[in-house]
């Protein structure tokens, strides 16, 4: 058995739309090592909603992946047919959202919707009644057996992420998939997520996926970090290599922007000038040369190699050739 | 340096339960306080910035200020005059010197109207008709650093860092005295949000208006205000010029907002103060100090007595039984 929970190769994920092919994702790899929780960074439009999307295949219609594979528990996910992915969703790999308000169907009970989630148990009403119990007093919701009875709306945003996630791990799934999950919850609740979901990773013993935009999340929370820019996989190692020792440029760059990292005060910070490249018309050559200070001759013209630059920490630069 | 803007003790209600309601369930008080009491001042060219959780206040605060809610109580004055009183005409020529730039970039502009149309409407609503448009409409792309031909834009061809900037340029339309910037950065990739706020940054600078700024994200607080007040359930926990407070917290809430801001360094240490629970609610106010129910320091006296205030100096003060 692999030591990877989740395993991506060469995934490349394109939409068809009016202006012609849209590369939302290119040649991207990654690693979920069993156990362990994996941050993935990025800004808006990197390609962090279509990585998901491909997971969990609930592409929109408009996709297809020209090549790649996703390998999760030894199977390839893009070889399944959609009954065994249904058998796959929710119950060996699940999601927590961004917003726990869309997330819960506010017409239904708690309970009501934590029991429904169970239908693959063969179990009594009362079992699933007392699982859902014990699953809310696991993510520390007092008083878990009369809140069952309550609806979304009768809990602050990070009680209703508290049950969000206890759904997601009500079926202690191998893979938990966290899709911004601290975003719209304030910094002193953001905080208490964190440490509720890394409790109960090593109480399940579940990889996770952490998916997020706030670097100071993900050096808190991950072992390792992956860095996506406009639909590419650009640096991959360990937290404490990639936020030290970051190899690219666009990592680098986007840790100085982070005002949390600049300890003097400062009226003017630090940006990256510039915008994300067209995706229906790739320029040749690096995805990232136009915003890159430390352009060379062959980034015009040569797409760089994801090479290994030393004890896993991977990079797609043609600086750490030369 | 003048005030600009000097608030007293306002107060801001809410009716949550009609007169029936509360005869017939025999609720003494049908009111909710949004914000309670809340007094500062700013100065000419001062950046203040307001911080708080969700559901504190803030931005309710803000209306208030900007005379879109009623003050139940309390006086707000601008350059001298008396804003809670003000009758409609009075209220338009405030208003000409207030602009507000609201917290959901692409959500306040209107989907039907260009960006030209969007940046001028000021102009419009204030019968400016002396002005040409189409010049104040390039003068104004030029000062937010958007090139002309963005005029023809609509607001679903924008990037999130550009509609900001729509936002600022319309708010800059009638050269305000004071902008009130709710969550300037909400929704910001990081090098977007560096942008923003270097551009309000030099706005500040060049035109000398004053910024009042909502934020619940302390990272650029920092670098962004001169005096900052901490918001708990309506009331300042704690107010001060912004370099004190980052060096030397001294109430417990602030601590432990301050603490909570993760670093971008897997190996900081984190001496964090984590504070239980939830925010109460402003139904049901906690008895005492209203944040005993979440403080982890908190001692005898604090769920019996309303801490008093604790000066430290002339401009930073706090409400607490036990200042660290």
């Amino acid at each position: 058995m692999s030591n990877n929970v989740l395993t991506i190769r060469d995934l490349s994920v394109h939409y068809h739309t009016d202006r012609g092919e849209l590369k939302a994702m290119r040649h991207i790899n990654l690693d979920v090592p069993r156990g362990s929780i994996v941050g993935v960074v990025g800004e808006s439009g990197c390609g962090k909603s279509t990585l998901i999307a491909s997971i969990i295949r609930l592409l929109a219609e408009n996709a297809t992946i020209p090549n790649g594979a996703i390998d999760f528990e030894s199977r390839d996910l893009l070889k399944l047919s959609e009954d065994e992915m249904r058998a796959i969703r929710g119950d060996h790999m699940s999601i927590v959202f961004q917003d726990p308000m869309s997330t819960l169907n506010p017409v239904l009970s708690i309970g009501r919707q934590m029991t429904d989630i169970q239908y693959r148990d063969k179990k009594s009403q009362a079992e699933k009644i007392q699982r859902s119990v014990d699953m809310l007093a696991s993510v520390g919701i007092p008083d878990p057996a009369s809140r069952l009875k309550q609806f979304p709306h009768e809990f602050s945003g990070g009680m209703q992420q508290r049950i969000s996630i206890a759904m997601a791990l009500q079926a202690e799934p191998s893979l938990l998939i966290a899709d911004e999950p601290t975003t719209a919850l304030d910094a002193t609740l953001e905080v208490q997520i964190i440490h509720l979901l890394k409790a109960l990773q090593k109480d399940i013993g579940c990889s996770i996926l952490f998916i997020s935009h706030h670097l100071g999340v993900i050096a808190e929370l991950c072992d390792y970090v992956v860095v996506m820019y406009a639909g590419e996989v650009v640096e991959e190692g360990t937290a404490r290599d990639v936020f030290h020792r970051p190899a690219h440029p666009y990592t680098e760059k986007l840790l100085q922007c982070d005002p949390a990292g600049i300890a003097t005060k400062s009226r003017s910070l630090p940006t990256i000038p510039g915008e994300i490249p067209d995706l229906v018309a790739m320029p040749p050559g690096c995805i990232f040369k136009n915003r890159c200070g430390l352009v060379m001759t062959q980034c015009d013209t040569v797409v760089p190699q994801w090479t290994d630059s030393g004890n896993g920490h991977f990079v797609s630069c043609h600086r750490t050739h030369s | 340096m003048s005030k600009v803007l000097q608030v007293e003790n306002v107060r801001v209600r809410f009716r949550v339960k009609s007169t029936m309601q509360s005869l017939l369930q025999q609720v003494s008080d049908p009111f909710i306080d949004a914000v309670r009491d809340v007094s500062f001042s700013i100065s000419e060219g001062e950046t203040f910035t307001l911080v708080g959780e969700s559901g504190s206040g803030k931005s309710t605060l803000a209306l208030a200020v900007a005379g879109l809610l009623p003050a139940a109580a309390g006086s707000i004055r601008f350059n001298g005059d008396e804003v809670t009183t003000m009758n409609h005409a009075a209220m338009q020529v405030y208003r000409k010197q207030i602009s507000f730039m609201w917290q959901n970039p692409v959500g306040s502009l209107s989907p039907r109207l260009n960006v030209g149309s969007l940046i001028t409407e000021p102009y419009k609503i204030h019968a400016m008709k002396e002005r040409n448009l189409k010049t104040e409409c390039s003068r104004l792309l030029k000062m937010v650093g958007l090139p002309d031909h963005f005029s023809e834009r609509y607001p679903h061809q924008l990037s999130g860092g550009q509609a900001r900037r729509v936002g600022v340029a319309r708010a800059l339309a009638l050269n305000p005295k004071l902008i009130i910037a709710d969550e300037p950065t909400a929704g910001l990739d990081v090098s977007v949000q560096g942008e923003i706020l270097n551009l309000l940054n030099r706005l500040q600078v060049d035109l000398g208006i004053s910024i009042f700024v909502i934020t619940h994200n302390l990272n650029i607080v920092r670098h962004i205000s001169d005096r900052t007040a901490i918001m708990y359930l309506g009331r300042f926990a704690e107010q001060g010029p912004t370099d004190d407070i980052f060096a030397q917290p001294r109430h417990p809430y602030t601590l432990a907002l301050l603490s909570a801001n993760p670093e971008p360094d897997p190996d900081a240490e984190i001496g964090r103060i984590e504070l239980k629970g939830e925010v109460p609610s402003l139904m049901d106010r906690p008895p005492g100090c209203e944040f005993h129910t979440r403080c982890p320091f908190v001692g005898e006296s604090c769920n019996i007595v309303f801490p008093p205030v604790h000066t430290i100096s002339d401009t930073h003060a706090l409400t607490c039984h036990y200042p660290r």
